[in-house]
């Protein structure tokens, strides 16, 4: 990795910030630092960009140095007069060099109509560069204005989107089509720069929360209580229709497509999916999780939710975090079989931002962490401990079995015997073992009681560990009540453990 | 008597055979001066009875000429002024109607030119797309693709009735003749005259 040196302390990392690329740059969104970084543009240095009688270079004015030869397309000029940089894609080999004009024609606007000449005062600059989003060479006359901050960015139709202005949160701001530094609203074109607000005529908009686009086909408005998704292009046709009066979306990055392009969000009242054909919205959590929003009390200044589509292990993870601790609360999400497995990290493994990285090489293909200790980590499956950086931490697992009657109902039963078989096939051979296993088993006279004690650690009618792989000895408990529970658990450094199957065998033990 | 220019004086008077003069005998239209022959001899002389006669006949032709064009021409003036009249009336009346179309036409133009603007108010409503600045551009996009060409097409319009009715006089005023008297015809009735 390279860092861009120039951006070094120019954003706020403890602030929110949102990044796009398009046009080969990257447009970042923090707030009041508005900055691109540049990937593709090679930059020259003028001190007068517009000498008398000449006028400054607008976008896809072809430049040419009078000594060199050297020829470029301009994309992006600092100013309108005076010192300044002018950003532009060089179409030859030769280079720009110190002293040399760089002479032009600009054609359009016609306004800005005239000759380019300008003295380059050093050599040309080779990218990647970092510079500050603004609208062409500063002129507000020709090419509107930016809002002063922003703090969600994305691309939708050519349209650098930008939206989540402190100032006026209900306001989206869309550039000109291909121009990401042309805000010139109202224009009277198809390509025109836009802004607007998500709401009936008339109505008071709702505070934007995120911009979800998907390819050019529609983008979604993730607002604070409602949700609008815009089909087509605002300028040239399209349409903005209402998702959801009541459910809204949680903020910036809790939200994301699988592969059946499926959109999944954190919103008003827990997990909601969109069907790709818009066909109606569902809460995956309102039966298996009902009271997740409560139980989670996420609130959006103080919590980032993150959502991605892990597409190795063919589910969702949902990382719940707290910016200022680390302290987090995070979801799997199977789809094989539907349900949410909940899952907390080291503090430090605590997840800011999540990616799915698609390489060529599936050894690198893999689902990204942006962590809060600054590390970018990924799901191992052989590892055997979480990596908090200096040190490893060990994994602490458990699962509980459903509560289980003992004997039929308002009866007492006896666990006669159990049977545990543990993962790995023979001690031998190529299948991964499992590491030990610790069982607790509780009693009691009904369900409820039982689960209680399991949540509230109390004490086990029996606890021991298993080892090895396999079928296990018979475990013979004589354990009597009306229902019992089974938790197995392992928190130890470098172990792991599966569990195949657990059998036990009861009979009839009284009444209650 | 010959009386016309120079020549013709000179021409009579060698087709006559007679001695005489030419001299100057007034002045015609527009300043110009024309000439008659006087035989040397004089007609008081000894002229006989027959060239008296023809004299006269000759006389009397050319009153007759000079009348008959002068009251030709007096109703072609008659006629001009008249077409002229009914042209200004013409040129008044489209005026007039122009000044009534203008009026009316911008009036249809800003009434269209609403219902554009509420049309696709309506439709920006209808998309959800009201709360954006495409709608505070309506106005600017309905006068530069309908009203601005409307009103030059009603101002092109108008121009051209008037225009229709100027070229009209101006095909008038150019078909407008000033006939000469046909000097010709005048010294062959005169000869005729004579002999």
């Amino acid at each position: 990795m390279t860092l861009l040196a120039a951006s070094a302390d120019d954003i706020d990392t403890s602030d929110q910030l949102t990044m796009t690329s398009a046009f080969q740059k990257v447009f970042v969104a923090n707030g009041g630092n508005l900055k691109v970084a540049d990937f593709i543009n090679t930059k020259l240095t003028t001190g007068d960009v517009k000498p008398a009688g000449k006028v400054y270079p607008t976008s896809g004015t072809v430049l040419t140095g009078d000594n060199s030869g050297a020829k470029m397309i301009v994309d992006f000029c600092t100013v309108s007069d005076g010192a300044g940089y002018v950003y532009g894609y060089r179409t030859t080999t030769e280079t720009f060099e110190d002293t040399e004009k760089a002479e032009g024609t600009v054609v359009t606007p016609t306004g800005l109509a005239g000759d380019v000449s300008f003295t380059l005062t050093a050599d040309e600059t080779a990218g990647p560069h970092w510079y500050d989003w603004k609208v062409y060479s500063a002129d507000e006359t020709y090419f509107g204005t930016m809002p002063n901050k922003a703090y969600l960015v994305g691309v939708y139709r050519g349209r650098l989107v930008l939206a989540g202005n402190p100032e006026y949160p209900n306001q989206w701001y869309m550039s000109r089509v291909a121009k990401p530094f042309d805000f010139l609203y109202g224009a009277d074109d198809p390509m025109s720069a836009v802004a607007g607000n998500n709401a009936d005529a008339g109505q008071c908009p709702d505070i934007v929360r995120s911009i979800i686009s998907f390819h050019d086909d529609y983008l979604i408005f993730g607002c604070a209580s409602t949700m609008w998704i815009l089909r087509g292009d605002p300028v040239a046709g399209g349409s903005l229709d209402n998702l959801s009066d009541t459910t809204g979306m949680f903020g910036s990055n809790s939200w994301c497509f699988d592969d059946d392009r499926n959109l999944y969000f954190w919103g008003s009242g827990g997990i909601y999916k969109i069907e790709s054909n818009f066909s109606g919205i569902t809460n995956l959590t309102e039966t298996l999780l009902p009271d997740l929003i409560n139980d989670e009390s996420a609130d959006p200044s103080t919590h980032r939710i993150t959502m991605a589509y892990d597409e190795k292990r063919h589910g969702l993870i949902i990382c719940i975090t707290v910016l200022a601790t680390g302290v987090n609360s995070n979801y799997f999400y199977s789809f094989k079989t539907r349900g949410f497995f909940p899952e907390t990290y080291p503090e430090e493994c605590s997840a800011y931002s999540l990616l799915y990285y698609d390489a060529n090489d599936p050894d690198y293909s893999d689902l990204l962490i942006g962590c809060k200790d600054g590390y970018i980590r990924k799901f191992l499956s052989t590892a055997k401990d979480d990596d908090i950086g200096a040190t490893d931490e060990a994994i602490s697992s458990y699962v509980t079995y459903p509560i289980a009657p003992l004997a039929e109902p308002d009866m007492n039963g006896k666990l006669t015997e159990m049977v545990f078989d543990l993962a790995g096939g023979a001690a031998a051979g190529g299948f991964s073992d499992t590491d030990g296993i610790t069982y607790s088993l509780y009693k009691g006279k009904d369900a409820e009681t039982v689960l209680e004690d399991i949540i509230d650690g109390a004490d086990s009618f029996k606890t021991g560990t298993l080892t090895g792989t396999g079928r296990k000895n018979k475990i013979r408990t004589k354990m009597r009540g009306a229902y019992m529970g089974l938790k197995l658990s392992n928190s130890e450094d470098s172990e792991t453990w599966a569990v195949n199957k657990v059998l036990f065998d009861t009979r009839k033990a009284g009444r209650l | 008597m010959a009386r016309g220019s120079y020549q013709i004086a000179l021409d009579y008077a060698r087709r006559t055979g007679q001695a005489g003069r030419i001299v100057p005998s007034g002045g015609g239209n527009a300043g110009s001066v024309t000439y008659r022959f006087v035989p040397s001899s004089g007609i008081g002389k000894g002229s006989n009875l027959a060239q008296a006669q023809a004299q006269s006949q000759s006389q009397s032709l050319v009153d007759q000429y000079k009348q008959m064009a002068s009251e030709a021409k007096a109703a072609n003036v008659a006629r001009e002024k008249e077409i002229r009249s009914i042209y200004a009336n013409i040129l008044n009346s489209i005026s007039g109607s122009n000044a009534s179309m203008r009026a009316s036409g911008l009036s249809d133009i800003e009434t269209q030119s609403k219902q554009l603007v509420g049309q696709e108010s309506q439709n920006l409503i209808s998309s959800g797309l009201y709360g954006t600045t495409t709608a505070a551009s309506i106005p600017t996009r309905v006068e530069s693709s309908f009203a601005r060409p409307a009103r030059l097409k009603l101002e092109d319009l108008l121009a051209s009735r008037k225009r229709e009715a100027q070229l009209g006089l101006a095909g008038f005023v150019e078909r407008i003749e000033n006939p000469y008297p046909d000097y010709n015809a005048l010294i062959q009735a005169q000869i005729a005259a004579a002999q």
